[in-house]
């Protein structure tokens, strides 16, 4: 046992600091007792109750600290002797508070301080789980507030309560399950960063918004605002309040001047009331009802698209913006595409005839059913089929044409979404690159806010390691899904992708058309 | 769950919490304003407990005034006599009273009389005796009963005399005042202390004939820095007790600790106690001692954060950081949160460094299972050993399961 003494002369440190470097010194491995503290008479008759008074070495007044530790040998003493003098000498950061700011206001636990330290904001975004949703969200729209619902597994009951406060009080639901939006130039969720302009959006599909707005933003175009409306607002039950209220605000606002409506097909009474209103609205309105009677809408409104990427090219040319590349250059660019493509396809073996596509976006694995329905039915299966195609038997074994949506939500119960971790289509990349029928994969790339940093590397790493491993590796088509303003950069990701052996598709349109010519092609 | 009945009724029971004006109008002996009280009844803090589970300062505190009462001769009779069944023990809180840390009031100790002049309910507590060896700690001898002696026949006629002469003393200006010179109102009193002397001491003089017992009492008084900790306990019970008995209300009108459980009661709840195992106290220690010497938290000064002062408004006082650890950035940090669990802001009572923000008040049972976020403050922490006193001081943070379970009663009370 050995005792050390310190002091340091006419040094002051309040009873509370001292107390406490005593006690970090105490517990140190191998202390057996420790005491800091300022000589006066008191204390110095403590450090005798302690065991630690060494009379030999005090010679200090009311001035000094006594630094006085008792350990088990000399060197452990010394080391605590040095960690306490560090403290007194601030050396040793002792707090760390840790708090997190956002945009310069503090986190808060509730939303009763939330709207009191902030009362300017007019927009709640929520994401509490499901079945609790609804009691955040009504609070929100009491204080008169509008709401970004991004929460999913709301109870349907609860999605029209709260439409209707909402409808009552003139305000906005955006969701449940609303995961993009662009407000004021703004992303809100999963959004690209897109040029600022005229066209605005109402959509009751996230990534049907992001495909939208990037080629908006590639055809030369801009958005003013994209709101969504969740994807059970155009239903029986729930009646379009949200998109009905979405139109409203698109033609009453002063940026806007072109507004395009995207959709599945809805109920029949609703998509009624959609296209009436649609038809009284001041500004022009694109209808894009992915899968819908696209005869039917033609009838009963002026301008209606049939995929993503003529809706986009519709909106440009009523708002009158002129763009390299209209309409009539899309057979030409899937000729020019396949040409490239001879020599790889010239490659591949006889065995090799089917299409694989594994989507992280729900919609455009939906749109690219739409545009392989005609030619593929008898063998083209999905996990989300539209009416008339087969629905996947197995997810672990494809067969003959499959399309898959790995956003799907039984595929990702306790699983992060494939947009933000890549790592369960990366998975299933090999595993059909390693089947021997398969001649195509289809692949879209979703950059901006949200989405994983890495996926554009980690996929072309993948591609092109794939595409070295065996001369009869399939076509790998991939679309990406973004602008040069998004933080990956579209040109910038597309030249790796191009690198690493793969075809890019400036849509998911042109990509499925591709697609499809190649089967045809092959087969 | 019909909140809307819920968030009125908590509207009406914190509206009278804010408006209550307690004023200090005398000081008597406890058995004649306490109600219930009786020769043989001692009360204690809060929440109700038997004298088998008392902790060991408590006890030390009863068997001091079981003696003083002169029931007793010495500590053995004493402790024979608490444990006989002959005397009555209750909560203060129970009788309007309040004390600190042990909260020991018997029948001859005087106690200061405080009216809410706006809904006529009354509050009592016991004289503080200042520091060293005292009976809240469970100080026994010779030294502790002769001040107390000196309290019953001295310090409490005198002052007595001096508050009619003044009319009465109005104490929501001091505390008013105090919030904006660095008191918490809880652990510091400083402050409030020096300006309630400040303004008595004339009418103490004024009053008292005896001059040298008027010098005496004015030592006593202005040399102890909680001389008003036992004035605004009790002005502070008597505006929680404004707020309780509201049908519907989830807000909590009390908060004690007696030194083995900790206690709460809500409003809507009217003579209900909701009790869990006292938590440790998260302190720092005076140089030799450490957890294991600790009494668990102990007194029925949590009354202050009950009406948001204390823990509810430490940004208003940086230097208690000096007594309890941390740095005043923290106390802010806590101090903020407390304003996720209440109803209102008073605005009769500002933290400057919030903007003059009102201190945060009217906790309620539901934000508190809702958020997780639990009252907290301040307070020392006492040797377990009856008689030694102050060991440190650090916070204490009030047990979710108490709100938990108040929770539940509401629910099965108001069959939601």
């Amino acid at each position: 046992m050995v005792l050390v003494t310190e002091i340091k002369k006419n040094l002051y440190k309040d009873s509370i600091q001292l107390m406490r470097i005593s006690q970090s010194i105490k517990s140190l491995g191998g202390v057996v007792e420790a005491a800091v503290i300022m000589a006066t008479e008191t204390n110095i008759s403590y450090l005798l109750d302690l065991g630690l008074y060494d009379e030999n070495k005090i010679q200090a007044d009311n001035n000094d600290i006594i630094i006085a530790v008792k350990a088990e040998n000399r060197d452990i003493a010394e080391e605590a002797l040095r960690h306490a003098e560090d403290e007194l000498l601030g050396r040793v950061k002792a707090f760390d508070s840790g708090k997190k700011l956002t945009g310069g206001y503090p986190e808060v636990n509730t939303f009763q301080e939330a709207l009191r330290i902030a009362p300017e904001a007019d927009l709640v975004f929520i994401s509490v789980p499901g079945k609790h949703a609804a009691l955040v969200t009504k609070r929100a729209l009491e204080a008169g507030r509008n709401v970004m619902l991004f929460s999913d597994n709301v109870p349907l009951e609860d999605e029209v309560e709260l439409k209707r406060e909402a409808q009552k009080r003139g305000l906005l639901v955006m969701g449940p399950d609303c995961g993009t939006a662009i407000i004021d130039g703004k992303g809100y969720g999963f959004a690209n960063k897109v040029r600022k302009g005229t066209i605005g959006i109402a959509g009751a599909s996230g990534t049907g918004i992001q495909e939208l707005s990037v080629l908006i933003d590639r055809f030369g175009g801009g958005i003013s605002h994209a709101l969504g409306t969740g994807s059970r607002d155009l239903r029986r039950e729930v009646g379009g309040i949200s998109m009905l209220r979405c139109v409203d605000l698109l033609e009453k606002d002063d940026s806007t001047e072109v507004i395009i409506v995207i959709s599945k097909p809805p109920d029949p009474i609703v998509e009624d009331l959609i296209i009436q209103r649609i038809n009284r609205c001041q500004k022009p309105v694109v209808i894009n009802i992915l899968g819908g009677d696209i005869l039917k809408l033609q009838k009963n409104c002026r301008n209606t698209a049939a995929t993503l990427e003529e809706a986009a090219y519709l909106a440009i040319k009523l708002s009158g913006i002129k763009t390299a590349g209209e309409e009539e250059g899309k057979n030409e660019k899937i000729k020019n595409l396949l040409a490239d493509l001879k020599l790889q396809l010239s490659l591949l073996g006889p065995e090799q005839k089917y299409l694989r596509g594994l989507f992280t976006g729900g919609t455009l694995a939906y749109e690219a059913q739409l545009i392989l329905k005609n030619g593929t039915e008898d063998s083209l299966f999905s996990n989300i089929p539209l009416p008339g195609i087969k629905p996947v038997k197995d997810l672990r074994r494809s067969e003959g044409h499959t399309i898959l949506d790995l956003g799907d939500d039984l595929l990702t119960q306790g699983r992060p979404h494939p947009i933000i971790d890549p790592e369960i289509r990366h998975r299933f990349i090999r595993k059909e690159s390693g089947d021997p029928s398969v001649a195509v994969i289809m692949l879209d790339l979703i950059l901006g806010y949200g989405s994983n940093k890495t996926a554009v590397d980690d996929l072309s790493r993948l591609i092109k390691s794939l595409k070295g491993e065996k001369r009869k590796s399939p076509v790998f088509l991939v679309h990406v899904c973004g602008t040069e303003r998004d933080a990956q950069n579209l040109s910038a990701s597309e030249k790796l992708l191009v690198d690493a052996g793969a075809v890019v598709c400036e849509s998911n349109a042109l990509m499925a058309m591709l697609a499809l010519k190649i089967i045809n092609w092959i087969g | 769950m019909d909140l809307e009945k819920i968030k009125a009724a908590n509207k009406k029971a914190v509206k009278a919490m804010m408006e209550a004006e307690p004023v200090l109008v005398g000081v008597k002996p406890a058995s004649e304003v306490i109600p219930g009280m009786t020769k043989k009844t001692i009360l204690h803090a809060a929440p109700p407990i038997d004298w088998k589970r008392m902790c060991r300062p408590m006890k030390g505190a009863v068997a001091g005034a079981l003696m003083l009462e002169g029931l007793a001769k010495n500590e053995t009779e004493a402790f024979e006599l608490a444990a006989s069944g002959e005397i009555t023990f209750d909560a203060c809180h129970n009788h309007s009273s309040v004390g600190p840390m042990a909260g020991v009031i018997s029948s001859s100790m005087p106690v200061f009389v405080i009216k809410n002049t706006k809904h006529n309910n009354m509050g009592y507590c016991c004289m503080n005796e200042g520091r060293g060896k005292v009976l809240r700690y469970g100080g026994l001898g010779k030294e502790v009963l002769d001040r107390l002696k000196w309290i019953n026949e001295v310090l409490g006629p005198a002052l007595d005399k001096g508050i009619r002469e003044a009319g009465s003393i109005n104490v929501k200006t001091i505390l008013s005042e105090a919030l904006h010179m660095g008191d918490d109102l809880h652990n510091r009193y400083k402050a409030a202390s020096a300006l309630f002397v400040s303004r008595f001491i004339p009418h103490l003089f004024s009053a008292v004939e005896d001059k040298k017992i008027a010098k005496e009492v004015s030592i006593f008084i202005a040399s102890n820095d909680y001389t008003f900790l036992n004035i605004a306990m009790p002005a502070m019970k008597t505006m929680a007790d404004a707020g309780s008995n509201v049908d519907y209300s989830t807000v909590v009108t009390a908060m004690a600790r007696n030194g083995t459980d900790f206690g709460i009661q809500v409003s809507g709840l009217p003579g209900q106690w909701f009790t869990a195992p006292a938590p440790e106290v998260k302190a720092l220690y005076f140089p030799g001692y450490g957890l294991e010497d600790a009494n668990p938290d102990m007194g029925d000064s949590s009354i202050t954060e009950t009406v948001g002062f204390g823990g509810f408004a430490t940004a208003a006082s940086p230097v208690v950081v000096q007594f309890v650890g941390g740095t005043p950035e923290e106390e802010a940090e806590q101090n903020r949160l407390m304003y996720e669990i209440v109803v209102e802001e008073n605005p009769a009572f500002t933290i400057p460094v919030f903007n003059f923000r009102g201190i945060p008040t009217g906790i309620d049972i539901l934000k508190v299972v809702e958020t997780n976020i639990c009252p907290f403050g301040h307070t020392g922490v006492a040797h377990k050993i009856e008689g030694i006193g102050q060991i440190g001081a650090g916070k204490w943070t009030a047990p979710i399961e108490l709100f938990k379970k108040a929770v539940i009663a509401f629910s099965e009370k108001y069959m939601i």
